[in-house]
């Protein structure tokens, strides 16, 4: 047996819902999840990296989802609107419309991180679940910095909006709805 | 070290959540073993690789996307097909096959990566001649090659500007129209947002100081000045949220703060013609809205039944705006959403809509955008793709119309307006089209698409249309 292949039986044994949860952030459909782990995992421990723990493979893995997911969506991007289309076809991925009442906090974040466009999911997912530095979601994700930037403000911002919570303080150019919650009329 | 939002919060409860329910899934021997089986062909390829056997290496170098590997650069960009749009532009000449640099010249017109013709240039007469249904659009090849700065006319045809600011990010913010000059926002690589102008016959940048800590830019005043929304993150939140000001700045280091007494939370919108500026106060009770010329406010809340939970801040027009409120206790449902007009200055409530039964309406927290007298936003019942096709709605009448190009629905989330645009990204979950520029006449709901919608490049990333102001 190789090095690598207890450490891997012991990922999976132990942190399988963990990379999971990744996963589902991600992409809504469960074997669509699935198979972005197994990606991954392969990605992970088919590459040149030798790991001192399981943590420290498990952050590995954990940057190798979101990565996968990225560049499944570049690659649809570039191979043209025909392979748009089956991709879209064989997504069983569902929103709910806004305003539908949840099963829960999960099913809320998931609904509303599936609204945003890809490259904004995985920033937010990175920088505000992984706690990515800048710099190294931009190495992730094959970005600049300011590119990294804008998608997770735009991102976090539309979060907000969705979940119905405070905007973050500094955020990029787009104008926001404004809450009120009074019905008087008040005049000068 | 900064301390967690309630957004972060969220964020972590429901990831935890997630993976309590997770607690006993485990991959599938099957599945268990493919993935063994595939890690051990990688490690053979690549020992095999190293041997010196002619072998396909990119297979194991190519499927590195671990983290701190680099990838085989992609392969240039071929010459797409641009996807159908209203009108066809004007210059539609074969042309050159595009390289992956950000634009080549062929005579006296520009080869741009992702669009099918190359363009012609945008002389100092043309960009003098434009008029409101003009529009600037920064364009990219993907999200790290430099980006291109072009003009789309009334008719969707296309002319090259300049090369985009390479040393520092600009977003596109307020253009006049005949202006050679526009106005936009850039980051000082530290914290903080600072203005910026970008000569359209040069493409220099000229950036003035940054903009005070916790800014964001919401909007422009009629006079060209930038409109900061300034927040203050050591306010305690429990209390009272954000809280925020009210700051206009003229670019070169000079503020002028409008809330001034009157403490207000952290969004605000500007009306179309710059004048005005709605916010909430501090508590998100009241709002407030403010002159942007003579520094005045007013209490401004509309006169509505009832309800936990209203948005207000989409301006309907220059002088109406709208508040979208859903009842007590349960999600928005389109029978009991109701949609408020109000006129700004005497807070009078001018119409009211409620929908019947199955009726359009939006939720009090999707994007919406006023359009000259109607509501843009995105209905999810409707359209092929997740986030639904655009909708129009006239509050006033309770019309509602689906908003077509070419006699086709219209997969977008509303992003941006301006000028009788809309900046729309198409809303299928699963995958990213990039945006485009539609201009749509709220009488009809037709639409004409601007800026083509390329197969393999990122394409549009910003816009902002030409104001007469």
């Amino acid at each position: 047996m190789s090095r690598w292949e207890p450490m891997l039986d012991a990922l999976v044994r132990e942190r399988y819902p963990a990379l999971l949860t990744r996963a589902t952030l991600l992409v809504r459909d469960r074997h669509t999840a699935e198979d972005l782990v197994q990606d991954a995992l392969v990605a992970t421990f088919g590459g040149r990296a030798r790991f001192a723990s399981l943590p420290e493979a498990e952050q590995y893995v954990r940057r190798a989802i979101v990565s996968r997911f990225y560049d499944r969506y570049r690659r649809v991007v570039r191979e043209g609107s025909a392979l748009r289309r089956v991709a879209h076809e064989r997504s069983d991925d569902t929103v709910p419309a806004p305003g539908t009442s949840h099963a829960g906090l999960s099913d809320a974040l998931e609904d509303a991180l599936a609204l945003l466009p890809p490259r904004e999911r995985a920033c937010v997912v990175l920088r505000h679940v992984e706690d990515l530095p800048v710099r190294e979601t931009a190495d992730v994700l094959r970005l600049s910095e300011g590119a990294v930037k804008r998608y997770t403000a735009d991102g976090l911002r539309t979060l907000a909006v969705h979940l119905r919570v405070d905007p973050p303080p500094a955020t990029g150019t787009a104008t926001v709805p404004v809450v009120l919650t009074t019905t008087e009329v008040h005049g000068d | 070290m900064t301390e967690p939002t309630p957004l972060d919060d969220l964020v972590t409860a429901a990831v935890s959540e997630r993976e309590r329910s997770f607690a006993a899934a485990q991959p599938t021997e099957a599945m268990h073993r493919e993935t063994v089986r595939r890690v051990r062909r990688r490690h053979v390829v690549r020992a095999t690789a190293q041997a010196g056997t002619a072998l396909a290496v990119a297979v194991v170098l190519g499927g590195a996307a671990w983290w701190g590997a680099r990838p085989e650069p992609a392969p240039p960009a071929h010459t797409p097909t641009p996807a159908p749009s209203a009108t066809a532009p004007a210059t539609s000449t074969p042309s050159a096959s595009p390289t992956s640099s950000a634009a080549t010249q062929v005579d006296d017109r520009v080869v741009v990566p992702g669009l099918a013709a190359p363009l012609p240039r945008a002389t100092p007469g043309l960009l003098a001649s434009t008029t409101p249904g003009w529009a600037l659009v920064r364009w990219s090849e993907s999200d790290d090659s430099p980006s291109v700065l072009l003009l789309a006319s009334p008719t969707a045809d296309l002319y090259w500007v300049a090369g985009a600011p390479q040393d520092a990010p600009f977003w596109l913010g307020s253009w006049q129209a005949g202006a050679t000059v526009v106005k936009g926002t850039t980051w000082d690589g530290d914290a903080t947002y600072a203005p910026a102008s970008v000569d359209l016959l040069t493409g220099r940048m000229t950036t003035g100081p940054a903009f005070p800590p916790g800014s964001t830019v919401v909007g422009f005043s009629a006079a060209g000045e930038w409109v900061l929304l300034v927040v203050d993150p050591e306010i305690d939140r429990a209390h009272a949220g954000y809280v925020g000001r009210v700051v206009l700045a003229d670019g070169a280091g000079g503020l002028r703060e409008i809330t001034r007494a009157a403490p207000v939370a952290s969004t605000a919108s500007v009306s179309p013609d710059g004048r005005r500026v709605i916010v909430p106060d501090h508590r998100g009770i009241e709002g407030f809205v403010f002159d942007l010329v003579d520094g005045s406010h007013q209490r401004v809340v509309p006169s509505v039944p009832y309800a936990p939970r209203c948005t207000t801040g989409t301006w309907l027009d220059d002088t109406a705006a709208v508040t979208v409120c859903e009842p007590a206790g349960v999600g928005a449902q389109a029978e009991a959403t109701s949609v408020h007009v109000f006129q700004v200055g005497t807070n009078a409530r001018v119409a009211q809509y409620v929908p019947g039964a199955g009726g359009l309406v939006p939720t009090p927290y999707q994007p919406l955008v006023g359009l000259d007298g109607v509501l843009a936003f995105s209905d999810p019942t409707s359209g092929t793709c997740l986030g639904g096709s655009l909708v129009l709605l006239d509050p006033r009448t309770g019309t509602t119309t689906h908003v077509t190009v070419d006699g086709r629905l219209v997969d977008a989330t509303v992003v941006s307006r301006g000028g009788g645009f809309l900046w729309t990204r198409e809303a299928c979950a699963d995958h990213e089209v990039p945006s485009s520029l539609v201009r749509i006449d709220p009488a009809s709901g037709e639409a004409r698409q601007l800026v083509p919608v390329p197969a393999d490049v990122v394409g549009m990333v910003d816009a902002v249309p030409a104001t007469a102001r």
